[in-house]
């Protein structure tokens, strides 16, 4: 979609690279338009996409997906998007009684205290990876959003475990101790979008915690934010590249 | 809309109808998108959120610290879900909503004078009389005087008078479902919960979600074709004060009302619904805790009254009761949002009439100046405003 974008970042639009953690953080502003950047673009390079949705339902992405050329109904039933709905999974959570219907749920940790985000990442694990439990061809996650993940309740510091997991499981060769625990001669097939939000006149701990964390393990640091010289109406934002 | 020439079709010129709106009477179409919009009831509001509310999506009101302009809202939210006939759905922990419904604005009467005369069956000898008199613009003469074919209710946004109650026939009759919380839930409930859970904000969501389900606005269940669909309007008045058992003030580990707004999210996206909430964010010590809850609604407004505070008597709001900013819109089935010329509005409440209105700063207000740094309108002008002069200022209500 954003073609200077991709040549900034230098990713090819035909085929997107392997193996990056690419972390969008915004600031008073909504950088969710990023997403669907990456989402139209690996979609379009023909990978497997995991999209994690826990900011909005499919009829968002697809009614954007569907200006933008790229048809999620379809992709989804050929089996090239696999989509996990959080909001229905964190509706059920919410209205469900203690103690049935929570077998299944996979935001367990929402109601649980002691629970961690151990199901989801069981989850996304079957949802994109083969029997052996090994990735089988490209394949992206997206996560939109993290932030929603601390409003919600979870720690910060689980919410950090599962996108490290998730992390070894997409792309393994990103750190060197990974490698005792992996094959070394495993390519990378993965790559992990995910989007928090850090917002600059909010003294927010447990975002910025998580922030930090994220920014640590990332490849890639797009930071979305507005004018510094105030609102307009013509030009949304800047972003900055680390 | 074929506009095919007779039977044979020389022209098959069809207007291709990309996506299968719904028509609903008292909603439009959003010129930004292919999303459906409600009317807040309150004209100049709707002109600066993009056209209205969407349907599907949250609007969160920011109370001002009275709560007084906020109720009034949510008043005008509910008339004119009364006006377009849209089921209403209102909860309030403080007020019984009977007693809100009880003291909505009237209709401007020819609001109800259009529906009383399409239900006479106009007939076309008052055409005639009006076209013959048309002398300047005789173009038009030709043309059918349009006829609201369906009645005022079909109507996208109403007119009120402030100085008048709706009747109590209107708001008897109009179909609502009332939440109130005192009665719902049973006082030793509400009390200390120490789970996860606000057993207030539970009930709360299970009754929309059970009227949804009964209401038929549930959109992933498919429906006969011919059956006519409306939007279930959901007032939420002062969600989050201390009535509802918010503890501590709202500080960031309080995970209850996150939790609520994010189920209702889930709710709404697959409903045909729009909803209001109004929320005394003032209350919260924790600015963390507002930005969590207004990421989780799609529209945000706050409103800030003057009434007690300081700037009562800067002569530059002379004319305004409070100032109004538009925090966040709905980006919901789009990739962004609705941008706003500006971001400084200020409303007034005059005698009958709430408005809301762009913030214009004169560029002189008296001839006694004070010093430079002690001029109000010098503080006030941002760089996005230029100068307006008085006679050039433009009013955005009708």
């Amino acid at each position: 979609m954003f073609t200077e974008l991709n040549v900034i970042l230098g990713f090819d639009h035909l085929k997107p690279p392997k193996g990056q953690f690419v972390l969008i953080s915004d600031s008073l502003t909504d950088g969710s338009f990023l997403i669907h950047h990456f989402l139209s673009l690996y979609i379009k390079g023909g990978w497997k996409v995991c999209l994690l949705a826990l900011a909005q339902s499919f009829g968002h992405y697809n009614a954007v997906g569907q200006k933008l050329g790229v048809p999620l109904t379809q992709a989804r039933e050929k089996g090239q998007l696999r989509f996990i709905d959080g909001l229905k999974c964190s509706l059920q959570m919410y209205t469900c009684a203690p103690q049935e219907g929570q077998g299944e749920n996979p935001l367990r940790a929402l109601r649980d205290k002691k629970a961690t985000l151990r199901p989801l990442y069981d989850l996304v694990k079957t949802q994109i990876c083969s029997e052996e439990g090994v990735l089988e061809g490209p394949t992206l996650l997206l996560v939109d959003d993290l932030s929603v993940l601390v409003s919600l309740g979870v720690s910060a510091k689980d919410v950090s475990d599962f996108m490290h997991y998730c992390r070894v499981l997409m792309c393994p060769t990103q750190q060197g101790y990974c490698r005792v625990l992996m094959c070394p001669t495993q390519q990378s097939q993965g790559a992990i979008v995910s989007l928090v939000h850090k917002d600059a006149d909010v003294e927010d701990e447990e975002n910025s915690t998580l922030f930090r964390h994220m920014a640590y393990h990332g490849t890639v640091h797009l930071a979305v934010e507005g004018l510094s010289s105030g609102y307009s109406r013509d030009v949304h934002g800047q972003s900055n590249l680390y | 809309m074929a506009a095919s020439m007779g039977k044979g079709g020389v022209t098959s010129f069809q207007k291709k109808s990309r996506t299968k709106t719904l028509q609903i009477p008292g909603t439009r179409p959003s010129s930004h998108g292919n999303q459906l919009l409600v009317s807040t009831g309150v004209p100049s509001l709707d002109h600066i959120i993009g056209g209205g509310i969407v349907v599907g999506t949250v609007l969160l009101v920011e109370e001002d610290s009275f709560g007084n302009y906020a109720r009034l809202l949510m008043k005008y939210f509910m008339a004119e879900g009364i006006m377009t006939r849209h089921p209403l759905l209102l909860s309030s922990a403080e007020l019984h909503p009977k007693q809100l419904l009880r003291d909505l604005p009237a209709p401007v009467s020819d609001d109800i004078g259009k529906a009383a005369l399409h239900q006479e069956n106009v007939s076309s000898e008052k055409n005639v009389e009006k076209e013959a008199t048309m002398k300047i613009a005789w173009r038009y003469q030709n043309l059918r005087t349009e006829q609201p074919e369906l009645g005022a209710f079909s109507q996208f946004g109403h007119y009120y008078d402030l100085s008048k109650t709706m009747s109590s026939e209107m708001t008897d009759t109009a179909p609502s479902r009332l939440f109130y919380l005192p009665d719902e839930l049973p006082l030793e409930e509400q009390g200390m919960w120490n789970g996860i859970r606000n057993p207030a904000y539970v009930k709360l969501l299970q009754s929309i979600q059970d009227v949804v389900r009964e209401g038929q606005f549930d959109l992933t269940v498919p429906q006969p074709k011919d059956m006519s669909r409306t939007v279930l309007r959901i007032g939420l008045h002062s969600l989050g004060s201390p009535l509802w058992g918010e503890q501590d003030g709202g500080t960031s580990h309080d995970t209850s009302l996150p939790h609520f707004l994010h189920a209702l999210r889930g709710v709404l996206r697959t409903s045909l619904a729009a909803c209001l909430i109004t929320i005394p964010t003032h209350l919260f010590q924790d600015m963390a805790f507002t930005r969590r809850l207004e990421k989780l609604c799609d529209s945000v407004i706050r409103l800030e009254s003057f009434a007690g505070s300081e700037k009562e008597q800067n002569p530059a709001y002379k004319d305004y009761h409070g100032l109004l900013y538009i925090k966040q819109l709905s980006q919901a089935n789009s990739l962004l949002s609705y941008m706003p010329d500006c971001n400084d509005f200020a409303f007034k409440l005059r005698r009958k009439k709430f408005a809301v209105e762009k913030l214009h700063l004169p560029p002189e207000l008296q001839d006694s100046q004070q010093r430079e740094q002690d001029d109000p309108v010098a503080a006030l002008k941002t760089p996005s405003t230029g100068c307006f002069s008085i006679s050039g200022k433009s009013k955005l209500d009708f």
